[in-house]
């Protein structure tokens, strides 16, 4: 059964279409992500200050203003605003701060960091005021409000990279490995000779499922490291939130990866069976990588604070709330992976049961000949 | 020695159709003799080959390999046959012919050195030298079907099934093919083949099926064939038999 594994790898390596899928999709598609991601995050925006705003919130944003900002206080800020001189300025209307412009998307995400001190500026000076009319700090409040991101990484968007690109890769990796193992062996009548050794159906069926877990795995993981690396380069805060990570997690994601790919590989191995040639496998597929893509959208829908167990059985879903926690929401327990790893092997268990059985008919095996 | 007892072979499509493509057939294929599978396009030669390899299960009677019923699950059994699966050769394009000689001889549990004589030696007989270590997809249909007939053989079978294997041959190729085959039958081999060319049954083979519908019209010795016919013409022959296919069963 060696053999043929080695065989396997040796012949899809051979491949370069499957190397340009395995390995170069998702390096192109890691490069390309998290560039458009860092682009929209780092991009220079020109903010205008309204000279007329209180001059400790001036210093405040100032002091905390991010490297790609550039902040400029002025008295005639709605004339230079239309002049084209900021992409946005926070002017002050009465007493209300407003933020104007045509904002662009790092213009919006500094836009919201603003807005966030403002906040912090607005409670300190309550504080400060309460204090100084010689009331206790908290004495007439029945609570306080505070806002504490679950975790370091905030607002999501790390978490949301990693699972996009993980599951477009995770997808893309293992697909024309498994399509060459079953349908396109079909498709040029290699499953003959085949079948005609002294193995059985299964070993033979458990070789080539192992190849097409091992290429799904190969292209995941180094998408996964890939898109870890390139990130700690553009964004800074990633390298706080991924030392703040404790080895054991590094090792349940790993083990989680590990699952979904084998889910991949095994749904792959399952359209591979029910199709006879090469491009009637893609076609089928197709659908299933996009509905993979749920994950990710429903992880930024749903707060962390609202995930449930039943996400946690349900892939695309489980993976994505495991890779969002890996990336900083940091509320999943250690029974909620094992949980999501639990459910997505028995799922895999299943489709591998039924797609055995099928490879031991003929219709499947040697397809319509 | 290979015995088929009343097999028959349905394909079920879809909408409940069925398509019998073989029908009651009951012909033994003796040791140390060369048959010839002989038909029209359809008449069932292809897939009473892969029925004797084990490719298919019959839908009913049986199928015995010295006496045994064939069992897909006897490792032995199946070691005991070679085959080859026609002009659509199942090769790998990316592989060599060296390594796809390889590839099967280790599946089949041939030693290393083993494999290598045995490379060297079909190389030999065939005519391969040249391009052994050339990918496949490199090489010409006839050299194509020259590693397909390798592959067959590479472990040494009892029992070889071959489809058309001659077809895409040159006539020098043809011929090392030929001479190989008669070798074969001198070391006691079993050898089934399905052809189109009639120069090649009178060559070689010791008997004759002929197919037609599914349905055997004439098994037995080539030598009877031609007393009953009275010609050694075997397109005359095949012509009339198919001609006259409805009466005879």
């Amino acid at each position: 059964m060696m053999t043929m594994i080695l065989k396997e790898m040796k012949d899809t390596y051979r491949d370069r279409r499957t190397v340009f899928f395995t390995t170069a999709i998702p390096m192109i598609s890691v490069f390309a992500l998290v560039f458009f991601f860092s682009f929209f995050n780092t991009s220079d925006v020109h903010i205008g200050i309204d000279e007329n705003i209180d001059a400790g919130l001036i210093e405040s944003f100032q002091e905390e203003q991010q490297e790609h900002w550039h902040l400029t206080v002025s008295d005639t800020i709605n004339e230079e605003l239309l002049d084209g001189a900021y992409d946005f300025a926070i002017v002050l209307e009465g007493n209300t701060l407003t933020a104007r412009g045509d904002f662009g998307n790092s213009g919006m995400r500094a836009a919201q960091q603003l807005m966030e001190m403002w906040i912090d500026y607005e409670r300190e000076s309550l504080d400060a005021w309460v204090t100084s009319q010689g009331i206790e700090e908290n004495g007439p409040s029945i609570y306080e409000w505070d806002r504490d991101f679950l975790g370091e990484g905030g607002d999501g968007s790390m978490g949301f990279m990693l699972a996009f690109i993980f599951l477009l890769t995770v997808a893309a990796g293992g697909l024309p490995a498994a399509a060459d193992m079953f349908a396109g062996e079909k498709e040029k009548r290699t499953m003959e000779p085949l079948l005609m050794i002294p193995l059985s159906r299964a070993r033979i069926f458990f070789a080539k499922s192992m190849v097409v877990f091992l290429y799904t795995i190969l292209s995941s993981l180094l998408s996964v490291v890939l898109v870890i690396v390139l990130m700690m380069i553009y964004f800074t805060e990633v390298e706080q939130i991924l030392a703040a990570v404790p080895l054991s997690k590094y090792i349940l994601l790993f083990l989680a990866v590990v699952a979904f790919s084998a889910l991949n590989s095994a749904l792959l191995v399952w359209f591979s069976l029910l199709t006879d040639s090469y491009k009637d496998m893609q076609n089928l597929f197709s659908p299933v990588s996009i509905v993979w893509m749920i994950g990710p959208f429903v992880a930024m829908i749903v707060p962390a604070t609202a995930w449930s167990s039943w996400m946690l059985l349900i892939p695309p879903i489980n993976i994505t709330l495991v890779v969002f926690d890996f990336a900083g929401a940091n509320v999943l327990t250690l029974g909620d992976y094992v949980l999501t790893i639990s459910s997505t092997m028995l799922i895999v268990s299943v489709i591998y049961m039924i797609t055995n059985r099928m490879f031991k008919k003929d219709k499947y095996a040697l397809g319509h000949s | 020695m290979i015995t088929l007892t009343n097999v028959h072979k349905t394909f079920y499509e879809k909408h409940n159709q069925s398509h019998r493509v073989l029908r009651d057939i009951s012909i033994t294929f003796e040791q140390g003799k060369v048959t010839a599978l002989l038909g029209e396009n359809g008449a069932g030669k292809t897939t009473l080959l892969r029925l004797l390899s084990g490719l298919y299960e019959p839908t009913g009677g049986e199928v015995a390999l010295d006496g045994v019923p064939f069992d897909l699950n006897n490792h032995r059994q199946r070691s005991s046959i070679g085959v080859h699966f026609g002009s659509d050769t199942g090769l790998y394009d990316r592989l060599t012919a060296r390594e796809h000689l390889e590839y099967f001889a280790k599946l089949y549990a041939i030693p290393k050195q083993e494999t290598k004589q045995r490379i060297t030696k079909l190389s030999n007989e065939l005519g391969m030298r040249d391009f052994l270590n050339k990918r496949v997809r490199k090489l010409s249909k006839g050299m194509r079907q020259k590693v397909a007939i390798s592959r067959a053989m590479i472990h040494n079978p009892s029992i070889y099934l071959l489809d058309e294997p001659s077809t895409g041959l040159d006539i020098t190729s043809a011929n090392m093919f030929r001479e190989k085959i008669l070798q074969l039958k001198r070391d006691q081999q079993t050898i089934v083949f399905s052809t189109h060319l009639m120069e090649e049954v009178d060559m070689l083979c010791d008997d004759v099926v002929i197919l037609h519908r599914g349905a055997v019209l004439y098994h037995g010795s080539l030598q009877n064939l031609y007393k009953e016919e009275e010609t050694t013409d075997m397109n005359m022959i095949l012509m009339a038999m198919l001609a006259r296919g409805g009466r005879v069963t």
